[in-house]
C-alpha cells in the first residue's frame, strides 16, 4: 500500500512518511482543541431515577440528546452499584462527584419532585423547582412551592431563559 | 507596649506584611502617617475582597437536570403511560403478577417507600416479595430488562411533544462559560 501510493504520486518514502507524522499531529492538535473548548463551560447533567437507556431515549425525542455528554448522564443503575437513588443524599453526592462537581453550591438542580428537592438542597446545591399541575405528582410527593428548600420555582422548563437568565451568566441570582 | 516592640521587627523591615501587624500592635508608639498609610491600605482591600467573595459564592459550574416531569410538562400524560400501562403490563408478564390491580398497588406501595421502580422491584427481589416462580422458587428482577422494555414499549412520540424554547435553551447554555 505504501509503495503504491508513493509511486503513484512520484512520493519519496521519507516524504511519505513525513506527510503521515504531520496528519497524526493536526490529528492531536484538533482533538486537544475540542477538549480545550469544552473546559472552561458550565457542564449540563442529567439525573434521573430511572434506567439510563430509558432516559437517553426521552432525551433524543426532545431532540436534545446531543448537548448532553454520556459521562454526565447518569440513570438508576448509575447509582443502585451503591445501594442508593434519589431522594438519598449519597446518590447526589455519587452524580456529583461522577461529573467533578467538588463544591454543590455551584451547582443547580432542576427537580419536579419535592423530596427530591429537599434532598438536593440537603447536599448543598441550588434547587429548581419545576411545577406544572399541583393534582398531578406521584405517591407521597405533593408539591409544596413554599417550601424553604426550593429556590425558584418554574412553571414549565420552556421558562428558563424568560426567569433564570443568570443561568447565561454561569451565575445564581437567588 | 514596650515588650511588645522588642519582639517586632524594625520599621525597615522589608516584608510589608508584617510591617503593617508592627504597626497595628505598637501604634502607640508609631507615627501617624504609618498608622494612616495603614487605614488606608485596608479601606482600598475592602471592597476588592468584597467583589470577589461575592462572586465566588455565586458562580454555577454544573446545572443537573431531572427528566420526566422536569423536561416535559406532567400534564401530558406520558408518566401516566409509563407507570400505569408499561410498568404494571411488565410486572404481570415478566414479575408474576395476576393483573393489573395488583400489580398497581404492588408499586404504588413500594414506590412510594423506594422512590424509583427500579429500585423497589430490586428491593422486593431481594426480599422476596414479588410472586413467586411456577417452580416455587423466588422470582429475580433483571433492572436492564426493565430498561429495554420501557424504552421498546413506551409510546414516547404520542406524548411527549417537541419544545422549541427548551431545545434553544439547552443549546446555548452548553456553550455558556464559567
Amino acid at each position: 500500500m505504501r509503495s503504491e501510493v508513493t509511486t503513484a504520486y512520484g512520493l519519496h518514502h521519507s516524504e511519505y512518511i513525513a506527510f503521515l507524522h504531520s496528519l497524526r499531529s493536526r490529528q492531536l492538535l484538533y482533538s486537544s482543541l475540542r477538549s480545550s473548548t469544552q473546559e472552561g463551560k458550565v457542564k449540563l447533567c442529567i439525573f434521573t431515577n430511572a434506567p439510563k437507556a430509558y432516559g437517553c431515549k426521552v432525551l433524543e425525542t426532545l431532540h436534545i440528546r446531543e448537548y448532553f455528554d454520556d459521562e454526565n448522564i447518569f440513570g438508576v443503575d448509575d447509582v443502585m452499584k451503591f445501594g442508593v437513588c434519589k431522594p438519598e443524599p449519597l446518590a447526589f453526592n455519587k452524580v456529583l462527584e461522577g461529573v467533578g462537581c467538588t463544591e454543590p453550591s455551584k451547582a443547580v438542580m432542576f427537580e419536579d419532585s419535592m423530596k427530591n428537592v429537599r434532598a438536593a438542597k440537603a447536599v448543598g446545591m441550588r434547587t429548581c423547582f419545576i411545577v406544572a399541575n399541583p393534582d398531578l405528582h406521584d405517591v407521597g410527593d405533593r408539591p409544596d412551592e413554599g417550601d424553604e428548600n426550593v429556590d425558584v420555582v418554574l412553571r414549565d422548563i420552556g421558562q428558563m431563559r424568560e426567569m433564570l437568565s443568570c443561568l447565561w451568566r454561569a451565575e445564581w441570582d437567588f | 507596649m514596650a515588650h511588645i516592640d522588642r519582639f517586632m521587627p524594625s520599621r525597615s523591615y522589608n516584608n510589608v506584611v508584617i510591617h503593617q501587624f508592627d504597626t497595628l500592635f505598637i501604634c502607640k508608639i508609631q507615627p501617624l502617617q504609618y498608622r494612616l498609610h495603614f487605614i488606608k491600605l485596608l479601606l482600598l482591600f475592602i471592597p476588592v475582597f468584597h467583589v470577589v467573595a461575592m462572586s465566588s459564592d455565586n458562580l454555577l459550574t454544573h446545572l443537573v437536570f431531572d427528566i420526566d416531569d422536569t423536561l416535559y410538562p406532567v400534564t401530558n400524560g406520558f408518566t401516566i403511560h409509563r407507570n400505569q400501562d408499561v410498568a404494571c403490563a411488565y410486572m404481570i408478564e415478566k414479575c408474576g403478577f395476576k393483573d393489573l390491580p395488583a400489580a398497581r398497588a404492588f408499586r404504588n406501595e413500594y414506590f412510594e417507600k423506594y422512590h424509583s421502580t427500579v429500585k423497589a422491584l430490586t428491593v422486593a427481589s431481594e426480599e422476596g416479595a414479588l410472586p413467586k416462580n411456577e417452580d416455587g422458587s423466588d422470582r429475580k428482577f433483571d433492572a436492564a430488562d426493565l430498561a429495554n422494555y420501557w424504552v421498546e414499549g413506551c409510546k414516547f412520540k404520542e406524548h411527549i411533544e417537541v419544545n422549541p424554547l427548551l431545545i434553544e435553551a439547552i443549546k446555548s447554555l452548553k456553550e455558556v462559560r464559567r
